[in-house]
């Protein structure tokens, strides 16, 4: 008999489809949404047991799917670094519908509302999926959910912008899993394998005898790149800011904060466990993502400082945040890619907390999302303003906070290399520069007080935030805040688990 | 330069799939018709699929059903089932998402009487809602 | 009209260019029921920009083109037995699949025990697709003008007016035959070329049959959208229940009970025929949900 903690991961992902399965017939909206929150709960508490008993002594375990262990069936795979993505992903997943859900019953038809659910259910399972699995093409077939569900969360609110916001997301998203499968398709050519472990092994014996170079390489591009386009990498961003932007507010807050997030732990997966480090490094591919790494920081940012949208501010930014991780895969070396992680974590926090904010601040400016309206929002909302602020000043890098841990340890990877150390730190200075211009004036807008004598905007009372709202926004400030305080733990706790990958 | 040749006559499955599938791309990425665009992603998903079964061909050998079972089943019978099954998981996700593509621009051509969505993105910028 | 122009509005006419607005004030006319002219020159400078747009992007697609090519090209030969795909892990499938998975047809055994979670997801996709449409096709106040509700009424009206003798012996000549293959290739998926989707499909397409030949009341009358509803949710629980217990048992390396039966009958093959018929009715009721939102946005 295996431990039972090894049945977790497992039981996670197939609790979630079910969850999902049976939400397709609770008629009633709320109903629908306490089996969600109760089934990430559960989950959520799965894992915290599973986290204790293999985070202290470091164990990495793989998990048969069926009769047969690699190389002949599926797999699971369960790490440290899984298993804190894995709780992460479902804290804020748990928060991010919280924290929007009157916008979740206010946008959606009454009688299609359980269905937004079914979508958060297996948004959920998939994202679990792809963190546990060990199998290739398991992926494929979970990142194809992750893409329809993704696409459904969108196109929830049913206006013409989102609809078209949800086709341009979705055919951006089909030619990333079709490179994403071609790639695959060719990598099956070459090895024979499937499951991460045996390919990788193929890998390195083909690289060793230096046969089929070209069509690894091909196949190196090809996967990163279906990889790149499905999480928004410049100059693949375009159809970011419609979709974040036009979306109901809990979506917004999942795409950004999850499913971007999703594909980019694959590639982590991708880069350390399929090609193994240093074969990705001898092929080059991750020069190409530091130097789209580098303009995406920047072009996300000064497109976000153009911005008037709230919604669609933030959006951009989240264009340059990813810009951060690429960058940490791009440096190349442990150290780089611990510190992408750690932005993992920390935007996952962060910009969930700006959407739900900004969803709140104008709720109370009369559903208006104009930079204009919002001016005092932060004293009709006041816990609404609080966390706004806090998650802006964190995406500036101001210290204590998880912005700041997160420049810290990219700057302090980047010494490492020469011309990349340039780019990189060129790179890093020129975007928080650009960050304080965008989101500094924001929160000074939000709590500036109305001048009645001045402006024509009109008086409205203040909101009080719902109890659910309010747990949402504490706990994602509080995270974003542990985040930056107890940087060095969480780093060693990441380096770690990189290196059991 | 025969030899290339004849390299490609031996690869044609591959190499139709190759071509297939960059037709598909082309398609889905640069016509601005939403229905061409989605038939370029059937193409392509075909093409991906194309190649996958060629991968488990092996001349000479049967599909991998088996009809008698008085003996062990022997390798050098059977193609390799591997990629077949790969292809069947395949189609079904294409399919799904063909149809969800599908519905969505039934919506969107109610909305904005058109398909193309150069068109769609002009007049939302002209103010259309 | 010149044998150029000809051809240009055969084009047209298979793009169904005249259904679709061409441009920004196109749009906004038939959207607010105006009459619809067509001003020449925007058209032209979209025309302008897509050929512009089509020759970048038919630069980036010959290089690909190019480059997967030299990739195929240095694969290993097509049809070779000695391929690297061919290995130790298809013949596992072949050697031991009959004894592992008691299915005669290896590739169903294949995706059903060793490859299941696969499989699985796969069919939450399926049923994911089938959420999603019904997300944004089942009518509602959103999606549904009077009009269409008019038009969706005389449509049925003439539905049932039209009586056509010759379609309708047809269609029940048809339908059993369609039914029984379905159910054929569901429950023989194990032994011969089939399985649970394409069995399915074949199914959800006599249904199909019915419900243009009678209308969809006569459907209504035994699947509705509660019945659908019930089997799909039934149908995936009860493959979700099968999938855990297999793993649960399978990497505990426990005995799982199941019985194999002699291959080569009906009833063997262990979890493999069951699943083959859940999947079978969700893929039959997936379809005919398809087809009843698309056409007329109910069940």
């Amino acid at each position: 008999m295996l431990p039972y903690y090894q049945h977790i991961p497992f039981f996670s992902i197939v609790l979630m489809m079910i969850a999902g399965i049976l939400t397709s017939i609770i008629r009633n909206g709320r109903a629908a949404m306490a089996v969600h929150l109760s089934a990430v709960a559960a989950i959520l508490g799965a894992n915290i047991v599973l986290f204790c008993n293999i985070v202290p002594t470091g164990e990495t375990f793989l998990y048969q799917l069926g009769i047969v262990s690699h190389p002949f069936g599926n797999e699971l795979v369960c790490g440290p670094l899984e298993v804190t993505l894995a709780l992460t992903f479902l804290c804020v997943m748990a928060f991010c519908v919280l924290g929007g859900y009157k916008g979740i019953f206010e946008d959606i038809e009454p009688e299609k509302q359980n269905l937004y659910f079914v979508m958060c259910n297996l948004i959920t399972a998939s994202l679990l999926a792809m963190i546990y699995t060990n199998d290739a093409f398991t992926a494929y077939v979970f990142i194809e959910i992750n893409t329809i569900s993704a696409c459904a969360l969108v196109m929830a609110k049913d206006s013409g912008a989102t609809l078209v916001a949800t086709i341009r997301y979705l055919m951006m998203s089909l030619l990333g899993s079709g490179m994403f499968l071609m790639g695959l398709t060719l990598l099956y050519h070459i090895t024979g394998h499937l499951l991460i472990i045996d390919i990788h092994e193929q890998v390195v014996h083909l690289t060793e005898t230096g046969s089929y170079l070209l069509p690894l390489t091909v196949v190196m591009g090809l996967m990163t790149l279906g990889l790149c386009l499905k999480s928004a990498l410049f100059p693949f961003h375009t159809w970011l800011p419609d979709a974040h932007g036009s979306a109901t507010t809990s979506s917004s807050a999942i795409l950004s904060g999850l499913v971007l997030k999703g594909y980019i732990v694959l590639l982590i997966k991708c880069i350390f466990s399929l090609f193994g480090e240093e074969v990705y490094r001898a092929f080059h591919v991750g020069d190409v993502l530091l130097i789209l790494g580098t303009l995406a920081m920047i072009v996300g940012s000064v497109k976000a400082m153009q911005e008037t949208h709230i919604k669609r501010m933030i959006a951009y930014s989240s264009v340059a945040q990813i810009g951060y991780i690429y960058l940490g895969f791009g440096l190349g070396g442990k150290a780089a890619a611990a510190a992408a992680i750690y932005q993992i974590l920390v935007h996952a926090f962060t910009k969930p907390l700006l959407f739900v904010c900004a969803g709140e601040l104008s709720e109370a400016s009369g559903h208006r999302k104009q930079m204009y309206y919002l001016r005092g929002a932060g004293h009709r909302a006041k816990l609404a303003g609080i966390g706004f602020t806090v998650g802006g000043l964190s995406m500036i890098g101001l210290p204590l906070l998880g912005g700041f841990a997160v420049k810290f340890f990219l700057s302090d990877a980047a010494l490492a290399d020469s011309w990349r150390m340039w780019a990189a730190l060129g790179a890093l200075a020129v975007s928080s520069v650009l960050n304080a211009l965008y989101y500094l004036p924001a929160i000074v807008q939000i709590w500036t007080i109305q001048d009645h004598g001045e402006d024509d905007l009109p008086t409205l009372p203040a909101v009080r935030p719902g109890v659910a709202v309010a747990v949402s926004i504490v706990s994602l400030a509080l995270g974003s805040i542990l985040l930056g305080v107890l940087c060095t733990p969480v780093g060693a706790l990441i380096s770690d688990g990189l290196n059991l990958l | 330069m025969s030899d290339f040749l004849s390299i490609l006559w031996t690869q044609r499955y591959m190499v139709t799939a190759v071509i297939l599938f960059c037709i598909g791309t082309f398609s889905l990425i640069f016509n601005p018709n939403l229905i061409k665009k989605l038939i370029g992603f059937d193409l392509m998903d075909g093409a991906i699929y194309m190649m996958l079964t060629s991968a488990g061909y092996i001349e000479g050998r049967i599909a991998p059903i088996v009809t008698d079972f008085s003996a062990t089943p022997s390798v050098e019978t059977y193609i390799n089932p591997v990629p077949t099954g790969l292809v069947l998981t395949g189609i079904v996700v294409s399919v799904s998402v063909t149809a969800f593509a599908l519905a969505l621009v039934v919506r969107i051509y109610k909305k904005y009487h058109t398909v193309y969505l150069d068109v769609i993105m002009a007049s939302m910028k002209k103010g259309v809602d | 009209m010149s044998t150029s122009n000809r051809f240009k509005a055969f084009f047209d006419w298979v793009d169904g260019e005249e259904w679709c607005a061409k441009t920004p004030d196109e749009v906004i006319a038939r959207q607010k029921k105006a009459p619809v002219r067509r001003p020449t020159y925007e058209l032209d400078s979209y025309r302008r920009f897509r050929r512009l747009n089509q020759a970048v992007g038919a630069l980036f697609c010959i290089t690909l083109a190019v480059v997967l090519t030299l990739v195929v090209v240095s694969f290993p030969p097509f049809g070779d037995p000695a391929n690297p795909a061919n290995n130790e892990v298809p013949a596992r499938y072949i050697e031991r699949g009959i004894e592992e998975t008691g299915s005669a047809n290896l590739v169903g055994g294949m995706i059903l025990s060793y490859r299941v979670f696969d499989t699985f997801g796969e069919s939450s996709v399926l049923f994911l697709a089938a959420t999603c449409v019904t997300m944004l096709l089942r009518r509602d106040r959103n999606n549904t003008t009077s009009r269409d509700l008019r038009e969706l009424r005389s449509d049925d009206r003439a539905d049932r007016k039209d009586k056509d003798i010759v379609l309708r012996t047809v269609v029940l000549l048809l339908l059993p035959v369609s039914v029984m293959v379905g159910f054929y290739v569901m429950l023989f998926g194990h032994l011969s070329p089939g399985g649970g989707f394409s069995g399915g499909s074949i199914l959800g397409g006599g249904l199909i049959l019915y419900s243009r030949t009678f209308g969809s009341g006569s459907v209504r009358k035994f699947f509705n959208e509660h019945l659908y509803h019930l089997v799909k949710v039934v149908c995936l629980m009860c493959y979700g229940l099968i999938l855990v217990y297999y793993v649960f048992t399978g990497s505990n390396g426990l005995d799982n009970h199941i019985w194999l039966g002699i291959p080569g009958n009906i009833i063997s093959s262990g979890i493999i025929m069951p699943i083959n018929v859940l999947v079978g009715f969700e893929v039959a009721c997936t379809i005919y949900a398809f087809y009843a939102l698309f056409s007329e946005g109910e069940m």
